[in-house]
């Protein structure tokens, strides 16, 4: 793809050598002579490829890639050459020569930046291809930091940090969730060194309905990806042989919140404020029994029953129940928890 | 039907397929660990249902997981299989292909349909350091038989809380959880508690509050071995 338009942050303000780089290759004229970039949105992980596509000549690409970063972070030029064969240029020769595929390797960035790269094609002393490519300063879609990290649909959810190039553009202001898309607004320059992100000030998303998000820039390039959860009140360990249940102290079932195969914790009041975590482990191999952890975080009291659902009779199952009193912050080990099944 | 091409036995069938393929149904995807780094052997449980007719068994049944770009596709496998037993509910566990730092999108397909999708977030390799409100924890364990301590890996659950793991991902030993009480006493509170009985020391790092006193001040929290062990600290920072 060159210039894919829609990578070129609106608000950016670009140096004046890409700005004026940039300038000098109308994208029309690029897209005739059909460069296109693999992958089309890279960070400076990737090995790039660029694909030639021309008609009617006999030139071959392969006399050597040159990359050349710019010193001012925002901006390289990369030069891939060739010449053209010697000897008449039949059709079938031209044909066969049309499309190309040129390795130019990896682009470096500078820290934080997306970087755009002017692409040129040159043979027999002349510019015959000329592109553009933004390459990213890491790996996109990339991580975001939310409170509670694994949020439900009843949790008030932060947006902690977002991607560092983000956080290093000036005065960003709140994301904007609309359906299921968060889109971060920029600044207009990237900063460095890289202030906190908003003050380090988590931004308040809100409650959020369940779903699959995707965090965006203004131009709907994907920052990341998140879930938010239907809530849950009983937790499914061991690919759902046991259900984990808390009561909590003012009545009802506390939410929970489950962090693999093996553990889970639980809340009470608010989804950022964890109270209890519970683990289990199969040591069937060691006494012939699971081992239920419970550890607590809070002096309030609690209920906690685990079930055994492989064992139910009827409505009738194998449960073990670990009580907290008020007042006491207290953790439970049970070694000899539940049995059965092959370990 | 006798005497019917191949061509038209194909078609018949493909078009039962279709139909069966919409009885498959996806309650949910657990990823384990559910917060992974990239140097994590990650896999998803599926729980669901499948009501399919005589092509196809009633287990739910996928193709291994591939990795298509930055998003993680199962594909149901759609194989004849023995005659279907009474249907019902399902659990598959399959492990994810090994994922770099970033986020991904994890879907279900069945033929052209898309049954399930979702996210999963894979962090850097090997954080041995949580940042909690304006805090920083690290917290080293002591292996059985080994003179030296170990830094163990450090997952955030937020703002407030983060758990550290020794020897899995998926076996959390020590949560933390910080709260700014410094409106009801003029401190951050600190609750560590324990899931093990391996020696652990925590230390925190934040802000010096004692008069005279700026910069970043140390507390540190060590539990022996052989005792479970937490810690509620009220007057931390």
């Amino acid at each position: 793809m060159v210039y894919k338009r829609s990578v070129l942050p609106r608000s950016w303000t670009m140096s004046a050598a890409l700005a004026g780089a940039l300038a000098a290759v109308p994208p029309a004229w690029a897209q005739q002579h059909g460069l296109t970039f693999d992958p089309p949105s890279p960070s400076s992980d990737d090995v790039v490829v660029v694909t030639v596509q021309q008609q009617g000549v006999c030139r071959v690409w392969n006399d050597g890639v040159q990359v050349m970063p710019s010193t001012d972070a925002y901006s390289g030029t990369v030069k891939f050459s060739g010449h053209t064969l010697p000897g008449p240029c039949t059709a079938g020769l031209a044909e066969a020569l049309a499309t190309q595929r040129v390795v130019l390797g990896r682009l470096p960035t500078s820290r934080f930046v997306r970087a755009g790269f002017v692409v040129s094609g040159i043979a027999d002393g002349m510019t015959v291809f000329e592109g553009g490519v933004y390459v990213n300063s890491f790996p996109v879609p990339a991580v975001v930091q939310l409170t509670p990290a694994l949020p439900s649909t009843v949790d008030e959810t932060f947006l902690g940090s977002i991607p560092l190039v983000y956080a290093c553009m000036a005065s960003a202001g709140p994301p904007v969730v609309s359906g299921f898309t968060v889109t971060v607004p920029m600044g207009s320059l990237p900063i460095d060194p890289c202030p906190p992100f908003n003050g380090g000030i988590p931004f308040d998303l809100g409650v959020l309905a369940a779903g699959s998000y995707e965090v965006v820039d203004p131009a709907g390039d994907a920052l990341g990806f998140f879930d938010v959860a239907a809530p849950a009140s009983v937790l499914s360990l061991h690919q759902g042989r046991f259900g984990v249940q808390v009561l909590r102290p003012s009545g009802g079932t506390a939410a929970t919140v489950a962090l693999g195969e093996l553990s889970g914790y639980f809340w009470f009041y608010n989804g950022s404020d964890i109270e209890i975590l519970i683990k289990i482990l199969d040591r069937r191999a060691v006494n012939g029994h699971f081992w239920v952890f419970v550890a607590s975080l809070t002096d309030q009291p609690f209920t906690l029953t685990v079930t055994d659902r492989s064992s139910c009779a009827g409505t009738k199952c194998a449960t073990r129940v670990y009580t907290g009193v008020a007042g006491v912050n207290r953790n439970f080990i049970d070694t000899a928890a539940f049995s059965g099944g092959a370990p | 039907m006798r005497g019917m091409p191949a061509w038209a036995w194909a078609l018949a069938l493909g078009a039962l397929a279709s139909s069966a393929a919409a009885d498959l149904r996806v309650d949910s995807v657990r990823f384990d660990p559910a917060l992974p780094t990239s140097a994590d052997a990650v896999s998803a449980t599926i729980s669901g249902a499948a009501f399919k007719g005589f092509l196809s068994t009633c287990e739910l049944r996928f193709l291994p997981p591939r990795l298509d770009g930055r998003t993680v596709r199962i594909v149901v496998d759609a194989s004849p299989s023995t005659p279907c037993p009474p249907p019902g509910p399902a659990i598959v566990t399959l492990p994810l292909p090994a994922l770099a730092y970033g986020s991904y999108r994890l879907t279900i397909e069945d033929g052209a349909l898309l049954v399930w999708s979702g996210s999963l977030m894979v962090g850097g390799p090997g954080p041995d350091v949580a940042f909690l409100n304006r805090l920083s924890a690290r917290l080293t364990w002591q292996p059985v038989g080994s003179p030296t301590p170990q830094a163990a890996s450090a997952v955030t659950l937020g703002e407030n809380a983060a758990y550290f793991w020794f020897t899995s991902p998926s076996n959390v030993e020590v949560v933390v959880k910080v709260l700014d009480g410094r409106l009801v006493n003029g401190h951050f509170w600190i609750f560590v508690s324990s899931l093990t009985r391996r020696a652990f020391t925590l230390q925190v790092v934040g802000p010096c509050t004692t008069p005279g006193c700026s910069g970043s001040a140390l507390k540190s929290y060590s539990a022996a071995a052989g005792h479970n062990q937490n810690f509620i600290d009220l007057n931390a920072f």
